[in-house]
């Protein structure tokens, strides 16, 4: 189910709020399990037994390790058997294919006949609910985290639906005490309220419509240099906005049952380095990827080289994680290039970190801009010839001419000029859910309506990380 | 902040949560006398399909959707000359179908990696010219040249028609060539009608997805010059005198019609345009005839003027002016890749006596086309 959809705010989500409200609180962790098994089973109902057995598993694998008595070898063991299960099935519905795919390819290049590709439908969401329930047993294993004590709360963690798609990615220990005990106030509620209906405005209003731009330039045959940068900003407008607008909906949602979901993103694309990039961009990923992947690896303890290293590999799996392809195997070397460096000769400051700041700002958006070329390519000679096309190197047929004229229609400007306003704007959805004022409040209830109103009229649309 | 703001918020949006399930709830009850659509979950076993047509016909089904829309069209018309998802507004009242321009701006349909047609056209076409050729049929593919290729000076200033904007139906005839298929590429004649002679009269609409009454008369001239050259000498049966007359013709535009524009009468008003209706001997309309000679499978491209109003103008009343014969046709609005000749495969009795299939279609249909571009077998 997605929450942009007439089903979800009119039928799934009254509901859900009005039983919540009725039931005393025992029940309630159940009833929000159920609901999210609903939800996500909306789209495919028997993927939910794939969730439930993993996050089976690894209840059973934390009580071992947890238990008083247990041998280190048994908690090892257990850790391992855990992690690799999970692996396992992340790598067969995530990379069966690309690994097919790439097995065909060599033996081509061998002169062997290829063999026909098994298709593999992905789970929408593995990724994300994979790494948090390889946290939740890791943590425990560390000490970390307490074990669950009820399968109910551990299942209601793994499944609660705001963020189960497409995160924040929430680590166990961090709401591990509201599955106990949670605030249910008015100023709670509201603050929900206001990011819910920004959320779902940004990806109504802002991420759809820059998605329409870069839908229609990516597509073209060869776009001239300034189509193409435009259809870039706007791919990155619909990225942020798309993406941010689900955490945002997320965070909005759990507060409207009393949790408390950590925040994802901190106007990423004012960011003065690369680094800084990632401490603003999808901000539980880069704090689950260094806890549990650069620490592991060694982080900064082995010197600056091998710092620099970690760093890379990190990010290079952290691309890989994002998508089953080259080009985002790419996409994370890119960034891990950059955070190397930045980490091995400007101590973490950018490399440009002489210049004024707009000017760091700036060049750090270049460059985070580039990066999105590989990211939303549908393969590497299409991420080739867009950048060719970026830097004046592309053909510039005659044909693209007309989605040039497409794309900065009227309409399109104001678009990308309402966007760009709004990226670059220091008070951001999560600032603005602080308080909830009389002002705010005259023009939240019309925004709302506006985004229902423009949902109606757009075809199905679902959020881009659906497909991570 | 007050605890009386945030009351205020969480009941207002909570009011909008729950009255729109409860008034579409007593609205399908009282007015309309239904049961519950929402109960329509507990009907079905909830399979992928399953649930994914209910989610339509709850969002289908309701009121409140039905108004927020429009408001929402008018909004945004107003605003930012938006026309939504499937057109785009050009300059001085033109507007211009999305999937035309994606056709011709995007890569071309072969080297797509999604959304590339179910069947290959080329294939296709390939397969029916076989089976025609078996019943000693010859067989004329006649793309239609979409408007932005032929009109895109209003789409984006400055550019001119030129044969590199329908590159892709240029590739596509190519091969079709390369296979011995016999084939009109009217781009040619049109864009140089366009480029060279702007005081001519305008080929296509401002804001209809069609051609204009001369529009539809040239190309009748030049698919008529290349059916003489294609047949020879041999005149064709039955022989008939036809005349021409002039009408003009307030067509209402199809493109704000398909963004679903409210009030579209005001910001597109309906445009005039000059048809060329014919008539026979006795001063009849044009009517076509099964004992034609000539068999033309055509869109909405041959309908209009045709069976539109004023009725005998259209593409095939004019083919058969030009070519002094009636035409037996087929035609289906959008559906001319694989319907016409599924309909063709139900009535075989229409090819007997035919030396010529006229096979038109929209050249955006090599992508887009309803059905795709199946493979249809005709009775032996």
């Amino acid at each position: 189910m997605v929450f942009t959809s007439n089903i979800f705010i009119f039928y799934f989500l009254p509901l859900l709020l009005l039983l919540y409200y009725a039931l005393p609180f025992r029940y309630r962790n159940g009833l929000l399990t159920l609901a999210a098994y609903v939800f996500y089973g909306w789209d495919r109902p028997w993927f939910v037994l794939l969730m439930m057995y993993s996050t089976v598993c690894h209840y059973y694998a934390a009580r071992i390790i947890a238990a008083p008595g247990a041998s280190a070898r048994l908690r090892k063991g257990t850790l391992a058997v855990a992690i690799i299960n999970s692996l396992l099935l992340l790598g067969y519905f995530k990379y069966g294919v690309f690994a097919q795919e790439n097995a065909n390819g060599l033996l081509q290049l061998l002169g062997q006949q290829g063999f026909r590709i098994y298709q593999i439908t992905l789970p929408i969401g593995i990724s994300f609910y994979t790494f948090q329930t390889i946290s939740y047993t890791v943590d425990v294993y560390r000490g970390a985290a307490p074990p669950a004590q009820r399968l109910t709360d551990f299942t209601c963690f793994v499944a609660l639906y705001p963020h189960l798609i497409a995160g924040p990615i929430v680590r166990y220990n961090t709401i591990a005490d509201q599955f106990g005990h949670r605030q249910h106030t008015y100023e709670r509620f509201a603050s929900g309220v206001v990011l819910f209906i920004l959320g779902f405005a940004k990806k109504i209003l802002l991420a759809n419509a820059m998605g329409r731009i870069a839908d229609a330039v990516f597509a073209a045959e060869s776009p001239d240099a300034l189509t193409a940068w435009w259809g870039l900003l706007a791919y990155a407008g619909q990225i942020y906005f798309d993406f941010s607008a689900y955490s945002d909906i997320a965070v909005g949602l759990g507060r409207m049952v009393g949790f408390e979901i950590p925040r994802n993103f901190n106007s990423p694309y004012l960011s003065r380095s690369m680094t800084e990039f990632w401490q603003r961009w999808h901000m539980s990923l880069s704090s689950f990827l260094r806890d549990y992947l650069y620490f592991p690896l060694g982080g900064n303890r082995y010197g600056a080289r091998r710092s620099m290293l970690n760093l890379w590999l990190v990010m290079l799996i952290g691309g890989l994680w994002h998508g089953a392809a080259w080009p985002f195997v790419l996409w994370g070397a890119y960034h891990g290039m950059w955070l190397a460096l930045e980490r091995g000769f400007a101590k973490r400051d950018g490399l440009w970190s002489f210049l004024p700041r707009p000017l760091q700002m700036a060049v750090t958006f270049f460059f985070v801009l580039l990066s999105w070329v590989p990211f939303r390519a549908e393969s590497w000679t299409a991420a080739v010839a867009y950048l060719r096309a970026l830097f004046g190197f592309g053909a510039a047929l005659p044909n693209s001419q007309l989605v040039r004229g497409e794309v900065f229609s009227l309409h399109h400007v104001m678009m990308m000029a309402i966007c760009v306003f709004v990226v670059t704007r220091k008070t951001q959805a999560w600032d603005m859910a602080r308080n909830v004022s009389w002002p705010k409040l005259a023009w939240m209830v019309p925004l709302f309506v506006l985004g229902l109103a423009a949902m109606y009229t757009q075809s199905f649309n679902p959020f881009l990380y659906f497909q991570f | 902040m007050s605890r009386a703001c945030y009351k205020t918020l969480v009941f207002a949006f909570l009011a909008i949560l729950f009255a729109v399930p409860v008034f579409q709830g007593i609205w399908e009850k009282a007015v309309e006398g239904e049961s519950l659509r929402v109960l329509g979950l507990f009907k079905k076993v909830p399979s992928d399909a399953n649930l994914r047509a209910f989610e339509k016909d709850l969002e289908d089904s309701s009121k409140v959707a039905g108004w927020l829309r429009p408001m929402h069209r008018q909004l945004r018309w107003w605003l930012m000359r938006d026309l939504g998802d499937k057109a785009v507004a050009g300059a001085d009242g033109w507007a211009y179908y999305g999937p035309n321009i994606r056709y011709l701006g995007e890569r071309y349909f072969r080297d797509l990696k999604f959304g590339k047609p179910a069947d290959d056209p080329a294939e296709t076409v390939a397969d029916f010219a076989q089976q025609l050729a078996r019943r000693n049929i010859r067989l004329l593919v006649v793309p239609i040249p979409s408007k932005p290729a032929v009109a895109p000076e209003r789409l984006r200033r400055g550019l001119l028609p030129s044969p590199a904007l329908s590159v892709h139906t240029r590739r596509f005839l190519d091969e079709l060539r390369g296979r011995g298929i016999e084939v009109l590429d009217l781009y040619w004649a049109f864009g140089q009608q366009q480029r060279r002679w702007r005081d001519r009269p305008r080929l296509y609409l401002a804001a209809d997805t069609h051609w204009t009454g001369d529009g539809a008369r040239f190309a009748a001239a030049i698919v008529a010059m290349s059916v003489r050259g294609m047949l020879g000498p041999t005149p064709l049966e039955p022989k008939r005198n036809y005349r021409r007359e002039t009408v003009t013709v307030a067509r209402r535009p199809d493109i704000p019609r398909m963004s679903r524009l409210p009030g579209e009468a005001t910001a597109f008003p309906p445009e005039n345009t000059t048809a060329y209706r014919v008539f026979d001997e006795e001063g009849a309309p044009y009517a076509d005839s099964d004992d034609a000679q000539l068999l033309l499978l055509g869109d909405s491209f041959s309908r209009i003027y045709q069976t539109d109003e004023p009725e005998a103008a259209g593409l095939i009343a004019n083919l058969a002016y030009e070519l002094h014969t009636p035409l037996t046709s087929i035609v289906n609005d959008g559906g001319a890749s694989t319907l016409v000749r599924q309909e063709l495969a139900r009535s075989p009795e229409l090819l007997k006596g035919k030396r010529l299939v006229i096979w038109t279609f929209a050249e955006r249909d090599l992508r887009f086309g309803m059905k795709g571009w199946e493979k249809i077998a005709l009775e032996e």
